[in-house]
């Protein structure tokens, strides 16, 4: 290990350690992220060994993958902001119509799970927040049900091949078929949610107090149409991806289009609509979260180019005998990086020859990827994106959610290791 | 393909009379051309998502590096930096203020984006001059100034920058052999005005007393020098651009987290709230163009469209001619990214002298029309300038700029 590798390690951690105690220091975490990921790449940069013309398209296929999920993010967020803002989601608020604590985390953790499997989690988690800020105002009692939401969306992802980055991975690799993962992951992911579910749902009592206000709230013209395109527009974005073969984000990009020219047309002639268009629309989004996942995931990038993350990998295997440990160390992994590095070197480091098409141990991979990410609030990019749009800050989500959050994730390791 | 981006660019280009967002059809043709280029393809998937994700990369690079610099130059304006060059601005001599306005607006948008220049210059000048008649010659002035300002340099312009970016000219070169062509543009239609001009404006009081914001002479220079940090850090590292504008972005993040975390009542000087009056659906429509034109440079469409250029015109400063006059009537960012991708750089190398003319005729040639450039379209709306009137006064002095600028560059070289 040269030295310019030592010091990118070194930015990385004083850095991601400003970010964790962001509250403490009063520095916004979009400000260290993006300075660490900026200094990290300089540092690689300076200390290269290779040509310049080598390290800028290494660079810049990094740059390629970031920007999809950026512009994802940035498109996703759009549309469910567009939603909202027409009052859509009293669609679906006006139908949950309990208050007991209990009910509504059951009600909202599995509503994310089904959703998240067909949907990415990213989406999903999007979606469920902007839900819950309807139902439960208070932003104290929201917490605790936003958390399980990362969790939910996480479990729900790893068993099916669209509902997960890391899966689909596998997936589009080879390593995975459809049927198989969904049968053998199915149970474990349920099993890691229910787990934290039935923990937290012990210890919630009493009802809500009831929501007048959004029940009175009148929705706005056009609502209905804007949330069933919206939805159409989120389902549609696996469809076009598997018949064009396009990456997800350019689905998102037409269906926010497509309702882009649908409220042009039904607002034109209202000037005193202006704030359900598009454009005062895109004023609302919170665009320093989407900075922040440029500066995180730049930065990651960085100590994967630098050769970090495989050194980890090798140390990894060399270190542990058994295969589900690999797999259990690879979900605590994740929950500190970013796991679809972590998944592309594992890819790497086992060849298919040796494991085949659904063997054990991509299944276990895919799963400890997926939920293991749930258990700090960074390890997922559905946690960041809480972290992000509910200011929940890392030190709370590890008191409350990491200890139920690994127990499940253990759990549903046993339970895949006994049914198998 | 071509269909569905004709009918797209006519939107876009009719967006008053259409009455749909230019940048919603921006996204739609790139992801419908997209579409059918994937549908119809004749090699294997793999191969194309490659091909796709380098055209992603370098875009997102320039739209990375738009929000950076547009986000960096609004926190300066917030904190009402910029009144350190309005406060030495004394006259009131209409000759004398002509000038200086068009001089200031010149080299800030040598640094500063054509865009902000001029709005920037254009809130200048309601405080200097508050009569609208008065202020309308100037303000045209304004926007050529703008744009002849930002050609010459790498981060003056989007087109420059894109260039840039890409490779096609390199800082050092691009500002010896252009500066003294865009200062002839500039300068044609100002001695032209400056004959016409005579008299006073009334003296102005109010504009001395607005209070800076606390900070804001520390925001400023550490601003500017950001942006001065872009090219020195570029050549440093060798890392592209947007990341110098980023860390200079997360310095002056630092730096005002820092200067106003003790006072809940600043918090709309903070760069969250700051990031959410910059205009995302411009930074969109530059997506969405240049996806789009992307789609079209993979199909090879514009390879057709450069040989017919080739053919039909002799010299590359004709061609580049066309391509000035051409910017006038459509966005110079999808013209500037078709050339860019109809004349490889194999062809072209570095620095070659085609590319700095098409920098030049790119980046002035969209003052001939109030519609060629993103400046002149923000006076449009800001000071209700018509077009027609645009054309009647601007227009003849301004093309003549433009030729007399290109005639120097070609003497010159």
């Amino acid at each position: 290990m040269d030295l310019s590798i030592f010091f990118i390690i070194a930015i990385f951690i004083a850095g991601y350690a400003a970010i964790i105690f962001e509250h403490t220091i009063k520095i916004n975490k979009t400000a260290s992220a993006l300075i660490i990921a900026v200094i990290c790449w300089a540092i690689y940069f300076l200390g290269r060994r290779a040509p310049l013309a080598e390290d800028l398209s290494q660079f810049s296929i990094h740059v390629s993958d970031i920007s999809q999920i950026i512009f994802f993010l940035f498109g996703a967020m759009t549309l469910v902001e567009l939603i909202d803002s027409h009052k859509g989601f009293k669609i679906i608020t006006d139908i949950i119509e309990t208050t007991s604590k209990k009910k509504m985390l059951w009600v909202i953790t599995f509503l994310t799970f089904f959703l998240s499997s067909v949907l990415d989690n990213l989406t999903t988690t999007i979606l469920m927040i902007s839900l819950l800020r309807k139902l439960v105002p208070h932003k104290d009692e929201r917490m605790l049900i936003g958390c399980i939401v990362v969790i939910a969306a996480n479990a729900g992802g790893a068993w099916t091949p669209i509902g997960d980055v890391t899966t689909t991975m596998l997936w589009i690799n080879g390593q995975l078929s459809t049927t198989a993962v969904m049968r053998a992951l199915f149970i474990p992911s349920l099993v890691s949610v229910m787990v934290p579910l039935f923990y937290f749902s012990s210890r919630l009592k009493g009802t809500y107090p009831p929501i007048k206000s959004i029940k009175a709230e009148k929705r706005e013209p056009g609502s209905r149409l804007v949330f069933w395109v919206g939805i159409g527009g989120l389902i549609f974005v696996p469809i076009f991806k598997t018949w064009t073969g396009l990456p997800p984000f350019m689905g998102i990009l037409i269906s926010l289009g497509v309702l882009w020219l649908i409220t042009d047309l039904i607002h034109r002639k209202y000037p005193e609509r202006e704030k359900l268009r598009v454009p005062s629309i895109l004023s609302r989004i919170d665009t320093s979260s989407v900075l922040f996942f440029l500066g995180i995931l730049l930065a990651v990038s960085s100590l994967e180019a630098a050769g970090v993350l495989r050194y980890i990998a090798v140390w990894l295997g060399e270190t542990i005998g058994s295969l589900p440990l690999i797999a259990t160390a690879i979900g605590l992994f994740s929950a500190l990086i970013d796991n679809v590095p972590l998944v592309a070197a594992t890819m790497g480091m086992y060849p298919l020859s040796t494991f085949p098409i659904d063997a054990p141990l991509w299944h276990m991979i895919a799963y400890a990827a997926g939920t293991g990410g749930s258990i700090l609030i960074i390890g997922s990019a559905s946690g960041v994106a809480l972290m992000g749009l509910e200011k929940i800050d890392f030190v709370s989500y590890m008191k409350k959610v990491s200890l139920p959050t690994l127990a499940g994730f253990l759990a549903g390791m046993g339970v895949y290791l006994l049914l198998n | 393909m071509l269909l569905v981006f004709v009918i797209g660019y006519l939107a876009i280009i009719f967006e008053h009379v259409v009455r749909i967002n230019k940048t919603a059809s921006a996204l739609f043709i790139a992801v419908a051309c997209w579409a059918l280029f994937f549908l119809t393809r004749s090699v294997p998937l793999m191969e194309e998502l490659h091909i796709f994700s380098e055209h992603v990369a370098s875009i997102s690079q320039i739209v990375f590096f738009l929000l950076g610099a547009m986000t960096l130059i609004e926190l300066v304006d917030a904190h009402k930096g910029f009144r350190i060059i309005t406060d030495v601005i004394q006259t009131t001599s209409k000759t004398k203020l002509l000038w200086v306005i068009c001089f200031l607006a010149f080299v800030f948008s040598a640094i500063l984006d054509n865009l902000t220049t001029t709005i920037l210059m254009i809130s200048l000048l309601r405080k200097l001059i508050p009569h609208k008649e008065d202020r309308l010659l100037i303000g045209c002035l304004v926007v050529v100034a703008a744009n002849s300002g930002g050609a010459f340099s790498p981060i003056g312009d989007v087109t420059t920058t894109m260039l840039w970016i890409n490779g096609q000219v390199s800082t050092l070169a691009v500002i010896s052999s252009l500066f003294i062509p865009s200062l002839v543009s500039l300068l044609v239609p100002l001695f032209y005005f400056s004959f016409v001009f005579h008299g006073n404006y009334p003296v102005i009081k109010h504009l001395k007393k607005e209070a800076k914001e606390p900070g804001s002479t520390l925001i400023f220079w550490v601003g500017m020098a950001g942006l001065l940090f872009v090219p020195v850090f570029k050549a440093w590292t060798g890392l592209p651009p947007f990341m110098g504008v980023l860390i200079s972005l997360s310095v002056l993040w630092l730096l005002t987290d820092i200067l106003h975390e003790k006072y809940p009542e600043r918090e709309r000087l903070r760069v969250p709230s700051i990031l959410s009056r910059i205009d995302a659906a411009s930074i969109l429509f530059f997506l969405g163009i240049l996806l789009a034109i992307t789609a079209l440079e993979t199909a090879g469409i514009l390879n057709h469209v450069a040989l017919f250029l080739n053919e039909q015109l002799p010299s590359e400063a004709l061609i580049a001619i066309a391509i000035g006059l051409f910017s006038a009537i459509i966005d110079n960012v999808p013209l500037v990214a078709a050339t860019m991708g109809m004349y490889p750089l194999s062809q072209y190398p570095i620095d070659s002298s085609f590319w700095h003319m098409i920098a030049y005729a790119a980046g002035t040639g969209g003052s001939v029309l109030i519609i060629g450039s993103a400046a002149g379209v923000a006076l449009m709306g800001i000071e209700k300038v018509s077009f027609s009137s645009y054309v009647k006064k601007m227009s003849l002095p301004a093309l003549a700029g433009f030729l007399a600028g290109m005639g120097t560059y070609v003497l010159l070289n």
